[in-house]
């Protein structure tokens, strides 16, 4: 079934629709979900609570891209998850690694409290900096830091070493400090 | 501001960017093979290729090369014998589409040894051993098997074992065990055994190798390896594949150095080409090992042209999001096994390589350049008879 026909059962309120987007989408989204959690039972958690949240925004919203529209929802829950459960003991994550990553592109982790930053003004200057970019840079980046996906997955669809895919990493993380810094943001 | 926030502004990335790299993300890892996601390597610009390996005589173990006749009369009792088959879903990997791009199709070139004039009338399939739960997570891995694999590969390497450094990697989609060195990595998978080198040796001077190295350049590498590392390779006749000629998103055209089995008769040989492979990088090597002990049987196969007609009526797989645009769209069309982990049996199938029509592909990268895009469609080879589920293309992605 295609996304149109699926988004369609949505918005028609026929439950049909959860069981096509589990089919189509529930392995993509698992990924997702346990490359930031590490965890079966959590990963399958996040990905049921993406059924129930897109059964309830599925009206108003009607995704373009319903793809793109589940992995959002998928990826920020298990975030959320991940919080939650920080305190427990358990293995790190890919998240948890892509996190120390990024404390790269910041230096003052501490100055700015989370409710003072603009989100979406700090979107954009990230959109704004990655299409600055090449198209593979683009790649390497939203594949490690919004996928999550590892140094070696990476390098395997990007047709690179590892260490080509870190050092490129380094990199474009410098550049977005440096971006950052330069559009005023308190990093 | 601290590192969280950044992550959670990334869940605010534009639709076009995310999309870019969901397609990205599975359609290059196709892009040279839809069976498996090789490990590509483009850092080094000089060969350390068998450096260590090469004094090494290893004699890596090309197993299950199977051995088989051409059958031109099908004894009819068999076949009923003949269990019946199900298909997967092999495309959906991921959610991007498989697809090659080059100015013309002739420029994408393999050593695939079948080809339409063979007149086989019946191939084997296989029973997959590798098995996964509905998840697609493989939770039953006999890590104490692939430890041994390892420690025989060590072996062949002449590397002490007490001098590896061994981990297993429970990831649950690509669970493999690793040993290292200081300068190798022998990472044992359920289908490959991978050997990174960290040392670098350079090539004689006239030989390149790095990614971008033209046809020419890779067929004398390529010449060159099978002559020196004969025992490494450890086949009795190894062919050389020299595969690809396909462009990446930067527009550069890059090649494969492979080598498979001759084999005894034609369909060894098809066998041998897709499932008992060696392939050489710039600063790795990948051994095909699939398990093929459990041969399910010999399976009757149609013809190219009743493979045309079932692809002209939409009977294919493919996760190239639209409709199999018609048949004289097709360029070319190979007989290959898909070797799939999470496919129950390893049975033939034809590819067709079908033009696309690019403005609906890749409007950006193609504007302006004469380059076409074809998208791979496969129909199954087994006769339908033996089938359960003859795919139908119901105007779905994946």
């Amino acid at each position: 079934m295609d996304d149109d026909e699926i988004v369609s059962l949505y918005l028609k309120r026929d439950e049909s629709a959860i069981k096509e987007t589990k089919q189509k989408y529930g392995r993509y989204l698992f990924k997702i979900a346990h490359n930031i959690l590490n965890n079966i039972e959590d990963s399958e958690e996040s990905v049921n609570d993406t059924y129930l949240k897109t059964w309830t925004s599925i009206p108003p919203h009607q995704p373009k891209n319903l793809s793109t529209y589940l992995g959002k929802i998928t990826r920020q829950l298990s975030i959320d998850i991940y919080r939650t459960r920080k305190r427990e003991k358990r293995k790190s994550s890919e998240y948890a690694i892509s996190l120390t990553e990024l404390e790269e592109c910041i230096s003052n982790q501490h100055n700015t409290t989370k409710e003072s930053v603009d989100y979406y003004v700090l979107s954009e200057a990230i959109n704004t900096y990655l299409y600055s970019l090449s198209k593979e840079e683009r790649i390497l980046f939203v594949g490690r830091y919004y996928y999550v996906d590892s140094i070696k997955d990476i390098a395997n669809y990007c047709y690179m070493s590892e260490s080509k895919v870190k050092t490129k990493l380094y990199r474009i993380r410098q550049g977005l400090k440096q971006y950052l810094n330069k559009e005023g943001f308190d990093v | 501001m601290n590192k969280e926030i950044i992550s959670d502004a990334l869940n605010l990335l534009h639709d076009d960017i995310i999309e870019e790299v969901e397609l990205a993300r599975d359609f290059n890892g196709n892009l040279h093979n839809n069976q498996t996601k090789w490990i590509i390597i483009t850092s080094l610009t000089c060969l350390e290729l068998l450096v260590i390996a090469i004094s090494l005589s290893l004699s890596i173990n090309n197993n299950q090369i199977v051995n088989h006749h051409p059958i031109q009369k099908i004894p009819s009792n068999d076949l009923k014998e003949l269990p019946q088959l199900s298909i997967g879903n092999f495309t959906s990997e991921g959610n991007g589409y498989s697809g090659i791009w080059v100015y013309d199709i002739n420029e994408y070139t393999n050593n695939n040894p079948w080809d339409e004039t063979m007149q086989l009338q019946t191939m084997p399939v296989y029973r997959n051993m590798v098995t996964t739960n509905d998840n697609y997570q493989h939770l039953w891995v006999d890590y104490n098997y692939m430890h041994d694999f390892l420690l025989d590969t060590a072996k062949r390497l002449k590397i002490d074992s007490n001098s590896l450094i061994i981990t297993n990697n429970y990831n649950l989609y690509r669970p493999s065990i690793i040993g290292k060195t200081d300068d190798i990595e022998i990472e044992v998978s359920l289908d490959d055994i991978v050997i990174h080198f960290d040392s670098t040796i350079s090539l004689p001077l006239n030989y390149h190798f790095d990614d971008f190295a033209s046809y020419k350049e890779k067929r004398f590498v390529a010449q060159y390896i099978k002559e020196k590392y004969k025992e490494f390779i450890n086949m009795k006749d190894p062919q050389i594949d020299i595969e690809g000629g396909d462009y990446n998103i930067d527009f550069k055209q890059s090649y494969n150095i492979e080598f498979f089995e001759v084999g005894d008769d034609a369909i060894s040989q098809i066998i041998n080409y897709n499932f008992n492979r060696i392939q050489f990088y710039n600063d790795m090597i990948r051994i095909n090992y699939t398990d093929l002990s459990n041969k399910v049987g010999d399976y009757p196969i149609i013809s190219v042209d009743q493979a045309r007609e079932l692809l002209e009526n939409h009977h294919y797989i493919t996760n190239v999001p639209y409709q199999m645009p018609g048949i004289d769209h097709v360029a070319k069309v190979e007989l290959v096994y898909i070797n799939n982990l999470y496919e129950k049996y390893f049975m033939p199938y034809y590819r067709f390589y079908v033009e696309l029509p690019i403005d609906e592909v890749y409007p950006g990268e193609f504007e302006g350049t004469n380059m076409k895009n074809y998208g791979i469609y496969y129909v199954p080879a087994i006769e339908s008879s033996y089938l359960t589920n003859m795919p139908t293309y119901s105007g779905q992605f994946n």
